[in-house]
């Protein structure tokens, strides 16, 4: 079906072959990965000036579902999601604004089988090694944070040699070992505390705390499980998102 | 004798065994044994679960035998030093139905740490495979646990492949 432009309706011109072309993508008319018609194509098949094209075609790049590709043409986005905003984040500043204000002490990094309900998070069997690694994050020698993490050990068997106290895990999945993290998933949830987590935080018995779990995967694989346990002080939690950038 | 076999030829890798860490109660150690070896139906010998500090030292090992001696009742410890005449012993078949349920439940709750067999004894990997035996004979050792440069464990030693090195010697004609 070929939707043309209305010159009768008030809607800027651009924005109507934004939504045109978006529903083609929507439709999936015009397929994942597909190498999209010309700018002079498109002016010739709508009738429309280039500049509108042009206008159309980058607000589709701004909102994620189409990609140029510098030399070789505009393509449409293999993962683009229809529904809300493309959003980028920094991955290290998943946690707190500010994580230089936070001195950070190893309290344990070894290995252990996924007991409880780990290898169902991990999506691992239950006879797998798995690295434990756990880190209290201070704040002028004030426990703040208690950051518990998991990695399946066939993921990143060195990492049990590596200094993690300075260096983010994902960090070091990134630049050291070349796992690419693709998708973060965040569980928030208000608890009570179990006695370690407890003592390791220097609260009262019936203290409420948040609970952050992070699943950090890397295509559909779950290379990272994080579970932080953040204390009611003056820190806070910190996500930032931001359109992606032109 | 021997054919100067030497531990790292025999040795088993230490992901063969499952690991867990000291604070482990015993009952997370049984999920761990029922997980790695007998839903998996991987019948190694011995059964053992091998425990680490914080720091991934090796602390020790707990076999089936060390589990189920942490949770046997405590009145049914024999007293160590006192002279029990053997007849009296029958006078315990009336319990044996409840022997593991009642107390048992509470006492796997105590961590691993607490049943646990040390590790005190150690071979290098470079070491004859006849180190390792006369070890295991000794201190009576399920698995010998393998180190190098003094301090990295990389292995463990099995009374299996040890008994293989050192009869081949024997019955070779």
């Amino acid at each position: 079906m070929v939707e043309l432009i209305s010159r009768d309706e008030h809607e800027k011109l651009y924005l109507q072959l934004f939504e045109i072309l978006k529903r083609k993508i929507e439709n999936k008319e015009w397929t994942s990965g597909m190498q999209i018609p010309t700018e002079d194509q498109l002016c010739k098949m709508f009738n429309v000036s280039r500049a509108t094209v042009r206008n159309a075609v980058l607000e589709l790049v701004r909102q994620g579902y189409l990609v140029r590709q510098q030399g070789k043409g505009t393509f449409v986005s293999s993962n683009y999601i229809s529904e809300g905003m493309i959003m980028t984040t920094v991955f290290k500043k998943l946690w707190v604004e500010d994580d230089t204000v936070f001195s950070k002490e190893l309290l344990a990094k070894t290995v252990m089988m996924p007991v409880g309900d780990l290898s169902k998070e991990l999506e691992i069997p239950e006879n797998r090694h798995i690295i434990y690694i756990k880190v209290r994050w201070l704040k002028e020698s004030e426990p703040s944070i208690l950051q518990e993490s998991f990695i399946p050990f066939n993921v990143c068997p060195h990492l049990i040699e590596e200094d993690v106290e300075n260096q983010s895990i994902i960090d070091l999945f990134e630049k050291k070992y070349s796992i690419k993290i693709t998708k973060v998933f965040n569980y928030f949830d208000i608890v009570t505390l179990n006695k370690e987590v407890i003592q390791s935080l220097n609260i009262s018995q019936n203290a409420f705390a948040i609970e952050m779990i992070q699943k950090v995967f890397s295509g559909n694989t779950v290379v990272l499980l994080n579970r932080l346990y953040k204390k009611n002080d003056g820190n806070k939690l910190f996500i930032a998102f931001q359109r992606k950038a032109l | 004798m021997s054919n100067g076999k030497l531990v790292k030829d025999v040795m088993m890798g230490i992901f063969e065994y499952p690991h867990i860490p000291y604070w482990f109660s015993i009952e997370q150690a049984i999920k761990v044994v029922k997980a790695s070896f007998i839903q998996t139906q991987k019948h190694m010998d011995p059964l053992a679960v091998l425990v680490f500090d914080e720091k991934y030292n090796l602390l020790g090992t707990v076999t089936l035998k060390d589990i189920l001696k942490g949770l046997e009742p405590s009145f049914l410890k024999p007293p160590t030093k006192a002279q029990v005449p053997d007849e009296e012993k029958t006078g315990l078949s009336i319990v044996w139905d409840s022997l593991f349920s009642q107390e048992s439940k509470k006492l796997a709750q105590k961590p691993v740490s607490e049943i646990m067999v040390p590790a005190k004894y150690f071979v290098d990997s470079t070491d004859p495979v006849t180190k390792a035996a006369y070890l295991m004979i000794h201190y009576d050792l399920p698995v010998l646990p393998v180190i190098e440069d003094k301090k990295k464990f990389v292995g463990i030693v099995r009374m299996v492949e040890v008994f293989d090195t050192i009869s081949e010697e024997i019955i070779k004609e």
